[in-house]
């Protein structure tokens, strides 16, 4: 049990007004040094769930039901003045657009700064020398005079560092990357993560990833889920999910992804849209997309059925656990 | 349900601040009603014994011979040869003030004053022939550039002097320490009652000359004679007097006058209620509210100031050269109803030239009758029967004529005359009128500030009327006015004056009079022994008005 | 940097200069002039032509204009045709009455205005919210001599808990502060609250509450420095103007300051004291431009001068 980082038990998120829910019933276990993927596609709420882990939610959005628990604390317990202690400190987070995530206003050395600020006793010289010295660790050139410089004088690759040595900088055991590499470069990107796996090595933390390339979770993650329309629809360990994908939903993702390989004719895309939450239909939320439904896809839900292989399917096809 | 409240709340807001908005002098019709029936049981001033008034405008300079701005602290700070009083009968006397008494030649030529001994300037020189000398001297002096120089232009040499064709003016000759002799030019039966007027205030040679450009600023050259001596002055806010007490007449009782300035007319109200102020003027909007106090309606002081509103009736409008569309405007006008309507139907309706209290003011004149028809009947005559428009011009400083110029468009309206109203500041108005053109009609007071009947008459003369508004263009009444004015037997000169009053007003209709207002004042409480001026003036009640302590804090 | 502030002063000298001729050019075409004012009713063309060229107020313009130019240059502003003394002088005396009646009232606007628009911000759409934006929007739409006179006569008339007029105790500054503070207040609540609400959805504001930083830490820190810098600008110009003079306060509570100045000037047509007084003026919206510009610049290093 003390393996468990992070868990993320039956947790369904809404909105407070309308009452709509846009996560419902996740389940998501990281374990020590894992890094665990999250992929789907826009919209599916996957950004919603991370962002829950810390309570970091806009204000009409709530946790409806369910628990999240960090090395066996319930963080959905916490009080606020708690739960600042947790975030940047045992969790921290790392954002897709980096430029919009620092401030315009401070320097960059004193925006990593500040978490050791608010999360250590620090004198104000070590603060700034250990700055520098993460800078330098994750691969920041003339760290000292960059410190002094703003967000906007940085390029994307820089600037995500930053956010990477701001998110390390009190120690954390998890990461949560959302979407991190997504604005950047391919080059600069596989830079990235290369510097993300090797914080796993490192410094022990665990790292969730979440990104609607498969590619970069196939190439990075131990783990997957894959999330559509709110809910988590499989679940395996990478080499499984890429060797046999079972949902109709992920094998169409895989399908769709071009492969430089093959030569096509026509991209293949997945026929329909996703629903919106609004219109949250009855049994499978795939069902009307899929080739394989039934008369029942649309009358009952199906739950996730575990397989021999270990992966975890929600789809009536695989229900007796092949 | 949160927004119809918020909308309401602002549109009540809005009404009130309208309410408020309608005309930054006028009062709001709230603050009416809701003083209407307070009862004040406390009244308390903070000013000890020292009285406050206020000033209409800063005055720019205390030496009178240079501004017409105000008249009120060279009155009280300075003295003249002769001074006004009024007798037991009502009439006004010259009586003697620097000058303890003349001489007349028997050409009526030159005046002889002795001046009394042992006079102080309130820097502690005595007074002296010579300081009289250098005074009218310095009004004519071309390089002091006096506008108020005109004060001294009977005197002989006065446009040599101007014109620099002298280094002194001739007329004024110091016989020794206390005797100065002044010749005029051409008898005048005014000249004692115009060397009354605050412009013919008398300076110390040293102090003027020692004091140079700071003279009218700075206390310790602008001295004179008078009752008070001027303290400080902190422009565009306060002047302060303080009583001289080696005055050579009797001393003033008070410690001294402050006069604030700048003061906006709602906020000169609360003031005085407040026990801020010792005396405000009353206006029509503001005589209910104080007559039905039960406090204040005591302290209210109606009186009867020696001046009057009229019409100019400016001859350079084509319109108006004609002296049949003047009768017209005459009899179009309804004096009564704007006699009800603005002077409370106190005002005296007037007919002839002169105000009530100037010497030789009489009511047997030909009243100026209203009567639309004969109005039309006489445009009918003059050929301009429908096609008469003329300009009435108004000064905005002047708000009491806004709303009876509006009366009288309409008036002349309903007699076929078409009349706009045309508004500038003050500055402008006065050099229009000193142009001449540009307008046909202009409603406005005068108020005599010397006791003498001769202002009046001149005014309709050709060369005064090129300056006054008038531009009369008829020499034979001019010549007329001139002779009568230049008459000494004191009778004789009223009786010619008077005969001409017809001539002025009904046959050639020169201009309009229209009525002597009867004028209200309201005084603090703590005020005793209060008497205003000959001509309604506060400043002259500072000599023998008392404070009443107790309602000092 | 420097180079930049030397450009924009350089440029100022001759913006100065054309609003001086445009002035001077003005004056002599309103009917009237000091002559005229100081005579009033006891006019007479005979006298008015006379003191005029006692005065030279009938030299040509140019020439009159060369020597103002020529005087300005040496630091003399002239004397005042009216006044007698020398204009130097007189807005000396104003200056520093306008100058205490401005920084209080900003001090007012900034103490009131910027705690609203924040808790405004925070506490959006709640009743206090529409309350603060209410009472601001009021401020901002009641023209100032309605605000003026409601004030005067209810807290100084009717309450009598202040000066009725009048500029001579540090009670006196409080009501004409309230009343010209008000409507900039609610200016600068109105847009700090909405530029807070905006600020707050950013990125950077996600990232500081990840990083475990408290509520009133990110708004302060965070929020409120990139909500305020377009405030800056504003609250300059609403100092430099009111330094031009506020003159209906200044009426309305007898205030002896540059406004009142400016306008007896005016109706006494004394052109060299007028002039001071746009001279001032002009100086002062050059130079708050100035200075808002420069603020702006050190506070977002996003922004640069060349």
């Amino acid at each position: 049990m003390e393996d468990i980082v992070l868990q993320v038990k039956d947790v369904t998120i809404g909105d407070k007004k309308s009452g709509y829910s846009i996560v419902d019933k996740v389940n998501i276990e990281v374990k020590k040094q894992q890094i665990v993927g999250i992929v789907g596609e826009s919209g599916c709420g996957k950004s919603m769930t991370s962002l829950a882990i810390m309570q970091l939610m806009p204000v009409n959005i709530a946790i409806k039901e369910g628990q999240i628990l960090f090395s066996g604390e319930e963080l959905t317990a916490l009080k606020e003045k708690e739960l600042r202690k947790v975030r940047g400190k045992d969790i921290s987070m790392i954002f897709q657009e980096p430029v919009r995530a620092l401030h315009p206003l401070h320097k960059v050395g004193k925006q990593i700064e500040e978490s050791l600020k608010i999360h250590t006793n620090l004198s104000k010289e070590d603060r700034k020398k250990q700055t520098i010295s993460l800078m330098k660790s994750v691969g920041i050139p003339d760290a000292e005079m960059r410190y002094d410089q703003y967000p906007h004088q940085l390029s994307g690759g820089l600037n995500q560092r930053i956010m990477i040595a701001m998110a390390i900088a009190a120690d954390p055991s998890l990461i949560i990357a959302d979407e991190p590499t997504t604005a950047l470069d391919v080059t600069i990107q596989a830079q990235i993560l290369q510097l993300l796996r090797s914080l796993r090595e490192r410094r022990g933390v665990s790292i969730i990833l979440i990104s609607h390339d498969l590619a970069v979770i196939c190439e990075n993650c131990d783990y997957v889920y894959v999330m559509y329309c709110g809910q988590i629809v499989e679940e395996a360990d990478v080499r499984t999910f890429f060797q046999s994908p079972k949902h109709p939903y992920t094998q169409a993702l895989i399908q769709a992804s071009p492969d430089p390989e093959k030569k096509i004719d026509q991209l293949m895309a997945i026929k329909g849209t996703v629903p919106s939450i609004e219109n949250i239909p009855e049994g499978c939320r795939f069902a009307e997309r899929c080739p394989h439904k039934t008369e029942r896809c649309t009358k009952v839900e199906p739950k996730l059925y575990e397989q021999n292989d270990g992966t975890k399917v929600k789809c009536f096809l695989f229900e007796e656990g092949r | 349900m949160k927004k119809k409240f918020l909308s309401l709340f602002l549109v009540a807001a809005l009404s009130v601040s309208m309410f408020a908005g309608c005309g930054k002098g006028e009062e709001k019709k709230e603050e009416n009603a809701a003083a209407k029936n307070e009862t004040k049981t406390e009244y308390v001033s903070k000013n000890g014994n020292t009285m406050v008034l206020t000033l209409f405008q800063n005055p720019k300079t205390l030496d009178i011979q240079k501004t017409n701005a105000d008249y009120f602290i060279p009155l009280q700070i300075y003295d003249r040869l002769v001074d006004v009083t009024v007798n037991e009968a009502g009439e006004t006397e010259i009586i003697p003030s620097l000058a303890e008494k003349w001489d007349i030649s028997e050409d009526g030529l030159t005046y002889t004053f002795h001046l009394r001994k042992g006079v102080k300037f309130h820097n502690g020189e005595e007074l002296k022939a010579d300081d009289v000398l250098f005074t009218i001297d310095k009004a004519v002096n071309p390089e002091e550039a006096c506008i108020n120089a005109a004060q001294y232009q009977e005197v002989k040499g006065y446009q040599d002097r101007l014109d620099g064709k002298t280094d002194v003016i001739e007329g004024v000759k110091v016989i020794d320490d206390y005797t100065v002799a002044i010749t005029l030019s051409a008898p005048s039966a005014s000249f004692l009652a115009n060397m009354t007027g605050a412009p013919a205030s008398i300076y110390n040679r040293k102090a003027v000359e020692e004091g140079k450009d700071k003279f009218g600023f700075d206390p310790e050259y602008t001295v004179g004679t008078g009752y008070m001596k001027f303290k400080d002055w902190t422009q565009d806010q306060e002047i302060n007097l303080v009583r001289n007490d080696e005055y050579f007449n009797t001393p003033a009782k008070i410690d001294g006058v402050r006069y604030l300035m700048n003061i906006d007319a709602s906020t000169e109200r609360m003031m005085f209620e407040n026990g801020e102020l010792d005396y405000m003027g009353v206006k029509a909007d503001d005589l209910e509210h104080f007559k039905n106090d039960e406090f204040w309606k005591d302290y209210l002081i109606g009186y009867q100031p020696p001046s009057m509103d009229y019409m100019i009736f400016n001859q350079n409008d084509t319109f108006m050269a004609d002296v049949n569309v003047r009768k017209a405007v005459q009899a179009a006008i309804n004096r009564d109803l704007i006699n009800q309507n603005f002077y409370n139907g106190e005002g005296t309706l007037l007919n002839g030239v002169l105000p009530p209290a100037i010497p030789g003011y009489s009511e047997d004149q030909t009243p100026i009758k209203y009567d639309v028809e004969e109005a039309k009947k006489l445009l009918k005559e003059a050929g301009h029967e429908s096609d008469v428009t003329l300009t009435i011009l108004q000064n905005g400083e002047s708000t009491y004529t806004h709303p009876i110029n509006e009366m009288i468009q309409s008036m002349l309206g309903e007699a076929g005359i078409k009349a706009e109203i045309k508004n500038m500041d003050m500055t402008s108005y006065w050099d229009t009128i000193a142009s001449g053109e540009g307008y046909s009609i202009s409603l406005g007071p005068v108020t005599a500030d010397v006791p003498d009947p001769g202002a009046f008459f001149t005014t309709f003369t050709v060369e005064n009327s090129a300056s006054n508004g008038y531009n009369i263009k008829d020499k034979a009444l001019s010549d007329k006015i001139k002779e009568a004015n230049a008459k000494l037997d004191p009778k004789e000169r009223i009786a010619a004056l008077q005969a001409l009053e017809s001539e002025i007003v009904t046959e050639q209709a020169l201009y309009l009079p229209i009525a002597a207002e009867k004028r209200t004042c309201i005084i603090s409480p703590r005020l005793k022994n209060f008497q205003l001026g000959w001509q309604g003036w506060v400043c002259c009640s500072t000599h023998n008005v008392e404070i009443d302590d107790s309602y000092n804090k | 940097m420097r180079k930049y502030i030397a450009k924009r002063i350089a440029v100022s000298v001759p913006i100065i200069l054309g609003v001086i001729l445009i002035t001077f050019v003005l004056m002599n075409y309103i009917p009237g002039n000091a002559v005229t004012a100081m005579m009033q009713n006891k006019i007479n063309n005979e006298t008015v032509a006379r003191v005029e060229e006692e005065m030279h107020l009938n030299d040509p313009i140019l020439v009159r204009f060369g020597l103002y130019i020529k005087d300005l240059l040496h630091g003399d502003l002239g004397t005042s045709f009216v006044m007698n003394q020398p204009v130097f002088n007189l807005i000396k005396n104003a200056f520093p009455n306008t100058i205490k009646l401005a920084l209080s009232a900003i001090a007012f606007a900034w103490i009131l205005g910027i705690p609203i628009g924040i808790i405004s911000a925070l506490k959006k759409n709640t009743c206090l919210d529409k309350l603060f934006m209410g009472v601001s929007l009021m401020g901002i739409s009641m023209p100032t001599f309605s605000i003026g006179i409601i004030l005067q006569y209810l807290i100084a008339y009717k309450l009598k808990w202040l000066p009725i007029s009048g500029f001579t105790t540090p009670a006196h500054l409080i009501l004409p502060s309230i009343v010209l503070g008000w409507s900039m207040a609610g200016e600068i609540s109105r847009l700090i609250r909405t530029n807070l609400i905006d600020v707050i959805q950013a990125d950077y504001i996600t990232t500081a509450k990840a990083k475990g930083k408290s509520r009133m830490g990110i708004v302060i820190f965070h929020a409120l420095k990139m909500s305020i810098l377009p405030v800056i600008t504003i609250m300059m110009m609403q100092f430099t103007s009111l330094l031009g003079g506020a003159l209906i306060t200044e009426n309305i509570f007898s205030i002896p300051g540059i406004g009142t100045l400016s306008i007896s000037a005016l109706s006494n047509r004394d052109i060299p004291l007028l002039q001071g007084t746009i001279i001032l003026s002009t100086f002062l919206i050059i130079i708050g431009n100035l200075i808002a510009d420069i603020i702006y610049a050190l506070a977002d290093p996003r922004v640069h001068y060349d």
